[in-house]
Parts: structure tokens; C-alpha cells; sequence
């Protein structure tokens, strides 16, 4: 096929072919796919038994135990549903740092999606891409197709980056366009303010998403190199600093961790995933957290 | 203000320019470098002004800065100090060594001047010298040349010539400098008083500043003026008179003294007492016989050491010569008769005959029928101390009128033709010249028969202190002696040959010539004294011996550098007073002695006036000297402190470990 996407090489299938995106990433879908979702749906099912509110269908009173205990009971049922799975992709400026790898944030992360997405629809999922920087930039919604995923693979290939990053911002503005609560799988270098990412994140999890947070770095990022003086300028803003690298190395290091650990906590806190990676290591076993 | 901006440039320009860098996100970057600078800002910010001050302090210090007032406000001085260094200023005055208080006094005037005030330094002693041609800001060496400055034994040079010098280098001054001569001495009536008087006489308005540094007008001292021997040139064995001259001055009406006067002739020592006149002055004469050996005869004269004990001794080099040398002028040997003869067997005489004069000089000269126009030689002669004798033309003689009566006058010559004969008598029986002789063998002499003499007015008018030794019977003398100058004439009034004079035939003859000459000699014929601090010694170098081979050595036997001159040695500097010898190897060439100048013995101080006001004697105290450099503190030994401090304190603070930023936690 003319212009075939080559961003997902048949190694990486190969080595794919035995993951299945996680059960537990189970969301309510609008269409009944191949997973159990635990939600409240229209199936037989049923799963348990709630306190009515006003406003709630009294058909689904329970009228047997009203009489009984003299209180309203609501029945509610399991259904099926599509798991469908949100791709958000940092395309700022600070993902196309390369210092010690040998591929760039961009081009890692770029590929780590090709293979999620490639994952999703293989399991008849639905996936969607958001590459953002200060904006959405592209937008897929989701499908579960191999066309669909082909435009994905597509525009992964072909991401380049941009200008600085706001991610606060790109999942504020993706809000309205989820329907329903989903995966929501945040590939970035999380180089934002974290209270705004936080405020963001909460919207997203009020509605029951599952958050899984990807936090693509390059190891140069981690430990400063080198003794000699440096100007270092920021590759989104313009902003320079000169200083030694071996002499802040220990406190930027210490502070690079505080952060990721902060980062971490927050995730932890909230119920969302966060996985860190290096570009210089494998994405693979990322998959083994994820299947679990 | 260059110097304090140093340090920034230098920064500004050391700094290396920084290697460029992409990355991700500098927000961490500059929040630690934001960090650090709060740590390091602060470290070289001080850093910067401690090495600013550094350098400030340093350049500061250079500029010589001081704190004190000045009275002049900006008027520039510009003096000249003349410091009297000859041999008085040793004495000590008030238990302190006048040169001491002299140094001080002059190291506190010129601590005195300003950095950009002009001074020069002058000293009086030997040769008189200048450390600039015109006063220079140069106080830093002349407080050097002063520090090195020490009493000579030695009389003023030119005082009057130097101070008219220092008079001139004061002139022409521009209208806001103030010119100032300062003398510093003792002010030496004999070397002093004269020099200032023509000075102030003729340069009434020189700004001259007198400070007197001896505390007594008259300080008693004792000095051995003189030390002669008679004769100057001995020859061994023979009789030698030592007169010793010594002089006295007493500080005030006293006691007449008794002085020991000791005189060391080799290993002989005889003392004797003197007792000096009013005046003060006083004599010892002792009697020694010079040695067998012909050499030269070091004679040491002193008395009891006093407070000024420089001039208490005296040195004299007494020349012993087994032979004397001897000139006969004559055209033709056979007109000198048998007195040549004599001359040529006298044992202790080298003699030699010579158709006239020559320009060497000689212990006698016996001069045959000499005209009137040889007198001024002959005088010449006599005044370097030397014996002439006269064998006059018996004829007709033109040049003992002259030299004996002082004028133009001829003598006319007497001749026996009827058979008789003149005969002669002793007059000095007393003189030494008969002393060996028996009165029988004398007669004996004096009836020898004599056929031609000088007559007339010849002896008529005679010299003080002339002595006839011998006379004829009618009077008129045949041998006389007179003192001229410092040496002895001689005239021989008596024929030469034997057909005129039958004393050729007489052995007496010989004798008698040979006593005559040897006691005609005086205290004439020595060399020059040698004074410390004005000669230098010389050595003529002898025709067998190569100059480089000679050397100069001191009583203690430390060898003195020589500065080779034609054909004679030098000493490269004047000398202090001692016996100095000249050696080739261990043959002694020459011994030279050098003496104190007499003319500073006289420690007698006169009170200078300058514009009506006496300079009053200098009172010796500390306080004061410190008080004349007060109202002037000197500030860069501070500044160099304070830089110490500086960089000491910058080294502590560069070595002291940079610490990084920490993280803050959240």
C-alpha cells in the first residue's frame, strides 16, 4: 500500500501480539464491544440495589422491597460496552529534546502511541488522538477501524514539534469533545504547571475517567553533563540560564526526582497510572503495567 | 582610580564565553542558578570589593600619602644640608659623639621635608663631596648616604668653595619654593669661622640655617702636633735627634700639665715629660742612634689617651741610608782639588760629578765656583732641605753675596805672593763637626798654610744663625754654616788645590769634610707629611720590579686596593692616620706614615651668627628630633597593612567551600 504508515514496524506487532489492553481499563462504551464493563446499563444483569433520588426513573423501583422496608430502592444492571481509549500527545517543542537517546521525547512517544493505538483497535477498542501543544492540534475522534487506525499511525508519523506546551489547556478544550468517560492516556514530558494539570485532571476523573499518564523523559533531562560553563536555552520559551552543570548537578537532580515523586503521588492519589520512561530504555514493559 | 577598576576589567575579560545548550525546560535551571546566586552573590560581591580595595590600598601606598599639617600649605622647600664630618666632629661633647647628634639632627630636617620637597647632602671632610649636582626629590637616598655618612679623620677641603656652592644650588628658585642651607657642625674656629664669614660677606641674604652641635665652646684635648728628627735622612749609627711637639688646649684656667710623652722606636720606648707652655705648646726632644740596618725607621710618638684620642700619637718614617748621595758640579774635576778626592773616599757618600745642575735631587751638592745667576737654584736647593757647599771662584765670586747678604755685590779673591801664608783658627770649638777631632790634631790643621781666599767684605754681613766654623787669623772667615730655608749652606773659603792650600796634604782633611757634611744636615730633606682623609700614597715604581706584583698593606696587615698612575702606585682612597707598607713579595719597597690632621685638635667651637641671631648650641634630646618630624604622619606603612589584611582576608574567603543549592522542599 502507497504511503503505508511505518511508524509500527512488524517487530513491534510481533512483540505486541501477546498484550491485550488492560480489563481493568474497562470504561462504559455506547456500544456493547467485547468487554464487561461495570457501569449501570440495560442488561439482565443485576448489581445492586441504591437509594432513590428524585428524578430517577421510577421504573426501576423496586417496589417488592418498598413494600418491605417502607424505603425506595433503585435496581441496577451490569451491561456491555466498547472500552475506548483517549490518546493525548505532547507535540510541544520540549518533546523534540534529544541529549543521551538516540530518538527524541517526540519520536518515542510518537511510537508508544502508534503501538497503543495499534493495541486498542486490535481488541476492537475505540481510539482517538489528540496531538496538542498550546492547542489541540490534531484530532482523531475515535474509531476502531484499520482506516482509522492507518490515520492514526499517519499523523503519529508525521508529528512534529511545536510551540510550548499547555496541556492544562489541550484537556480543558478535548472535555467536550468526550461523550462519555473513557481511558485517557497522557503521553507528554509534563513540563506544565502541576496545580493546572491537577485542576484538569480533575475534571477528567470526576466523570470517571481512567487516567494514565505517560511521562516521557530524556536521561540528559535527569542529570545535567558536562563541567564547562553552559547557556542553556529553553527550547519552547527562548529563555536562557548559564550556569555549570556540575555544580547544580546534585540539587537539579534531587529536584528532578522531588518533582517526578510529586508527579507520582498526585497520580497515586487521584487513581490515575503514572509510568515513567526514559528514552533510552524500551517501551515494551510499559505494556506489562498496562495489561495487569 | 585605574587601579581599583582593575579588578573589574580584569573580570570582565577573564570570563569565558558559555557553550550553548537546547533544552527541554530551564524553569528548574533557573530557579537553582536563582537559588545559587542568593548563596554566591553575596561571597563575590564582597570578593570584588575586597580585591577593588586591594588594589586601591596598593596604588594608594605608592602615592606616598601622609597626614599632618602643613604649614607651607603648597609652597615647595627645597634644601641643602651640609653636614660637618671632619675629625672634631668624634669628639665627644656631653657624652655624646658629636657626629651622632649631627646624623640625627640632619635625618630629622630631612624626614622633615615634604615627598615633593628637593634636598641635596653635602660633607666638608677630605675632599668635599655632593650627592647631586642640584637638590633633588630624592629623600629616600640621601637618607641613605646619611645612614652611611661617618666621621673622617680628616681636616675640611674647600669649605668656603663648598659652601658657595651650596649657596648657588638655592638660587633662581621659582616664587613659591623656599629655599634653605642647613650646616650642621661643630663649628671649628680653625676650619669654620672663615669660610661662613666670606660666605655671609658675600651672599648676605643666603638662607642659612646654622645648627651647632658641640655643647663646649672649648673642649680640653691634648695632641701630638709634631714628631722631626735631626737629621731627616740618618745613616746608621749615626746620632738622631726626636723632637716631639705636643700642644695642649685647656677648656679653661687651670693647673699647668704635666704630659708623658712616649716615644716607641722599634722595641725601645723612652718617656719624658713635658710641660707646655702658656700658650700651650711644648717640646720633648730624645736621642736615639738609627740602626744598623738601612731601611726605612718607623718613629711612634703619643701621649695618654684623652676624650678625643684620634690625635694623641704621631707617626714618622725616618728614611736610614747607608749612603747619601752626593753632587759636585764642576766643568773639570781638577778644579775641585783635592775636595773631590775627599768627597769620592767619604764612606757614607755616593758622589758624583757633574759638569752642572741636574733636575734629580741629592743630600749635598757641592757646587765649584757657582755664578750669581746659579742663586736661585742654589736657594731651591736649600729649601727642599738640602746641604750646598759653595767653593767659591778665588778670584772673583758673584754668588755668595746673594745668598748670604742678599744682594748684588762680588767678592774679590786675595792671593799671598811675598812668601807668607794665611793660617786659620777654630771659632765653634762646641760644634759637633770637632767633636771627634783632638784639640793637638786641630792645631795641627790650622797651622797648614793657605796661599789664596775670598777677602775684602767677604763675612762682614752674615745670616741669623749663621756659624763660622773656622776663621782665619786676620778674621775673616774660612769655613762658615749658614741655616737656610730647611737645609744648610756651606762656604768653603779655601783653596782646593794643594799648590794653594797645603790641607790636601793633611789626613785631617777627609774627617773633617766628612763631619761637616754629616752634621750640616737638619731636619730638611724629609719627606712630606701625609695627612688622613687629604693625600693619597704613592709609590714610584721601582725599575725591577713589576707594579703588579706590589702590594699595599696597613698596619694590621689587610691588603688596600691601588690604582696604577704612569709609573707610580696610588692608593685608590685617602687613608686613616697609621703606617702603611709598600711590599713586592716580602721585600719592603717603602713604609709611609699618615697622620691626623693637626688643624682639628683645636676643639675650639665659635657661636655662628646668621641675621642677627646666634645659632645657640643644639641641646641632644630625642623628644625634640621626634618633635621636629612631628605634624607629618606618613600613611603608606597603613595602606600596605591594609592591603595585607585585604588579601590575607580574600585568600580565606576564595578557599572556603562554595556550597550548591539545596532543593527546597515543598
Amino acid at each position: 500500500m502507497a504511503d503505508s504508515p511505518s511508524i509500527l514496524t512488524p517487530q513491534d506487532m510481533s512483540r505486541l501480539a501477546n498484550y491485550r489492553f488492560a480489563v481493568r481499563m474497562m470504561v462504559e462504551g455506547w456500544l456493547s464491544g467485547s468487554h464487561r464493563a461495570k457501569g449501570r446499563g440495560s442488561s439482565s444483569d443485576f448489581l445492586e440495589y441504591r437509594a432513590y433520588y428524585p428524578g430517577d426513573d421510577p421504573r426501576l423501583i423496586d417496589w417488592r422491597v418498598f413494600a418491605r422496608s417502607d424505603k425506595m430502592q433503585l435496581k441496577t444492571f451490569e451491561h456491555e460496552s466498547h472500552v475506548e481509549c483517549h490518546i493525548f500527545l505532547d507535540a510541544s517543542a520540549s518533546m523534540g529534546y534529544k541529549e543521551l537517546a538516540p530518538i527524541s521525547k517526540l519520536q518515542y512517544a510518537a511510537h508508544f502511541a502508534a503501538c497503543v493505538a495499534w493495541l486498542v483497535v486490535r481488541g476492537h477498542d475505540r481510539v482517538s488522538l489528540q496531538i496538542f501543544d498550546e492547542k489541540i492540534r490534531s484530532f482523531l475522534p475515535p474509531g476502531s477501524t484499520a482506516t482509522h487506525l492507518n490515520q492514526c499511525l499517519h499523523l503519529l508519523e508525521h508529528v512534529q514539534p511545536g510551540n510550548q506546551t499547555d496541556l492544562p489547556q489541550a484537556l480543558a478544550a478535548s472535555q467536550r469533545l468526550l461523550e462519555r468517560p473513557a481511558t485517557i492516556m497522557v503521553i507528554s514530558d509534563f513540563c506544565c504547571d502541576t496545580d493546572a494539570l491537577l485542576q484538569a485532571f480533575n475534571m477528567y476523573l470526576h466523570r470517571g475517567c481512567k487516567l494514565v499518564l505517560v511521562h516521557v523523559a530524556d536521561p540528559g533531562e535527569l542529570v545535567l553533563s558536562g563541567s564547562a560553563l553552559y547557556r542553556y536555552v529553553d527550547m519552547e520559551t527562548g529563555a536562557a540560564v548559564i550556569c555549570k552543570p556540575d555544580e547544580l548537578n546534585p540539587a537539579y537532580t534531587a529536584m528532578v526526582k522531588q518533582r517526578r515523586a510529586a508527579l507520582q503521588a498526585m497520580a497515586a492519589a487521584r487513581g490515575m497510572l503514572y509510568l515513567p520512561v526514559q528514552t533510552h530504555h524500551s517501551f515494551y514493559p510499559l505494556f506489562d503495567t498496562l495489561a495487569r | 582610580m585605574g587601579a581599583a577598576v582593575l579588578p573589574l576589567a580584569v573580570h570582565l575579560l577573564s570570563r569565558s564565553r558559555p557553550k550553548q545548550r537546547l533544552f527541554s525546560s530551564v524553569t528548574l535551571l533557573q530557579e537553582l542558578v536563582r537559588l545559587q546566586m542568593r548563596r554566591t552573590r553575596p561571597r563575590d560581591r564582597i570578593l570584588l570589593l575586597l580585591r577593588t580595595l586591594l588594589c586601591a590600598c596598593l596604588a594608594a601606598a605608592f602615592l606616598q600619602p601622609y597626614w599632618g599639617n602643613d604649614e607651607e600649605g603648597d609652597a615647595k622647600r627645597v634644601m641643602v644640608v651640609v653636614l660637618d664630618n671632619t675629625a672634631s666632629m668624634a669628639a665627644a661633647d656631653a657624652q655624646v659623639v658629636r657626629m651622632n647628634r649631627a646624623v640625627e639632627l640632619a635625618h630629622a630636617e630631612v624626614k622633615s621635608l615634604a615627598p615633593a620637597d628637593r634636598v641635596n647632602f653635602m660633607t666638608t671632610a677630605g675632599f668635599s663631596t655632593s650627592l647631586f649636582d642640584a637638590p633633588e626629590s630624592a629623600q629616600a637616598m640621601v637618607l641613605r648616604e646619611l645612614a652611611d655618612t661617618t666621621c673622617q679623620p680628616a681636616a675640611a677641603g674647600a669649605v668656603a668653595e663648598l659652601l658657595e656652592s651650596a649657596a648657588q644650588q638655592l638660587e633662581h628658585l621659582q616664587e613659591y619654593q623656599k629655599g634653605e642651607l642647613v650646616l650642621i657642625s661643630d663649628f671649628q674656629r680653625t676650619t669654620m669661622e672663615k669660610p661662613l664669614a666670606e660666605l655671609l660677606k658675600k651672599r648676605p641674604n643666603t638662607p642659612l640655617r646654622c645648627l651647632n652641635v658641640a655643647q663646649t665652646p672649648v673642649q680640653e684635648n691634648t695632641c701630638v702636633e709634631s714628631l722631626t728628627t735631626t737629621p731627616a735622612k740618618p745613616i746608621p749609627g749615626q746620632e738622631v735627634l726626636v723632637t716631639v711637639g705636643v700642644r695642649h688646649f685647656a677648656a679653661k684656667t687651670q693647673e699647668p700639665v704635666v704630659l708623658n710623652v712616649t716615644l716607641a722606636a722599634g722595641d725601645l720606648r723612652l718617656s719624658q715629660p713635658c710641660r707646655p707652655e702658656p700658650n700651650g705648646q711644648g717640646t720633648v726632644v730624645f736621642s736615639l742612634t738609627a740602626p744598623q740596618d738601612a731601611a726605612d725607621w718607623v718613629l711612634h710618638a703619643y701621649t695618654e689617651k684623652d676624650a678625643f684620642s684620634a690625635d694623641n700619637e704621631r707617626y714618622a718614617v725616618v728614611p736610614v741610608r747607608s749612603k747619601l748621595s752626593c753632587l759636585a758640579i764642576t766643568p773639570d774635576r781638577a778644579r775641585m782639588g783635592f775636595v773631590l778626592r775627599a768627597l769620592e773616599n767619604i764612606p757614607y757618600l755616593q758622589t758624583l760629578q757633574l759638569p752642572a745642575l741636574p733636575d734629580t735631587a741629592a743630600d749635598f751638592v757641592v757646587w765649584q765656583a757657582p755664578a750669581a745667576a746659579d742663586a736661585p737654584a742654589i736657594r731651591a736647593l736649600l729649601k727642599a732641605g738640602g746641604v750646598v757647599v759653595l767653593l767659591p771662584d778665588l778670584q772673583k765670586d758673584t754668588a755668595c753675596a746673594p745668598l748670604l747678604e742678599g744682594c748684588e755685590a762680588a767678592y774679590t779673591g786675595q792671593l799671598k805672593t811675598d812668601g807668607s801664608h794665611w793660617e786659620t783658627e777654630v771659632v765653634a770649638k762646641d760644634d759637633a763637626v770637632f767633636e771627634l777631632f783632638a784639640p793637638s790634631a786641630l792645631h795641627q790643621l790650622q797651622q797648614e798654610a793657605i796661599y789664596a781666599r775670598l777677602g775684602g767684605n767677604f763675612g762682614k754681613s752674615l745670616p741669623v744663625g749663621s756659624s763660622v766654623l773656622l776663621r782665619y787669623t786676620d778674621g775673616v772667615p774660612a769655613l762658615l754654616r749658614c741655616p737656610v730655608g730647611a737645609g744648610s749652606l756651606i762656604v768653603w773659603n779655601m783653596p782646593v788645590t794643594a799648590r794653594d792650600n797645603r790641607w790636601a796634604y793633611s789626613p785631617l782633611c777627609l774627617p773633617l769634610m766628612a763631619e761637616l757634611l754629616l752634621h750640616s744636615r737638619n731636619t730638611g730633606g724629609a719627606e712630606a707629611e701625609l695627612v688622613a682623609g687629604q693625600d693619597y700614597l704613592q709609590l714610584e715604581v721601582p725599575t725591577h720590579v713589576e707594579a703588579q706584583t706590589i702590594r699595599l698593606l696597613d698596619a694590621a696587615g689587610a691588603e688596600l686596593p691601588t690604582v696604577p698612575l704612569r709609573h707610580t702606585l696610588r692608593s685608590q682612597q685617602t687613608v686613616r692616620p697609621g703606617v702603611y707598607r709598600w711590599l713586592a713579595g716580602d721585600e719592603v719597597l717603602k713604609v709611609q706614615a699618615v697622620n691626623f690632621p693637626a688643624e682639628e685638635s683645636a676643639l675650639v667651637s665659635f657661636v655662628p651668627e646668621v641675621a642677627g641671631q646666634a645659632a645657640e648650641p643644639v641641646a641632644f634630646d630625642a623628644q625634640g628630633t621626634a618633635d621636629a618630624a612631628k605634624g607629618r604622619i606618613e600613611l603608606w606603612p597603613w595602606l600596605l597593612a591594609c592591603a595585607m589584611v585585604i588579601f590575607i582576608l580574600e585568600l580565606l574567603l576564595c578557599r572556603s567551600p562554595k556550597t550548591n543549592p539545596t532543593p527546597q522542599t515543598p
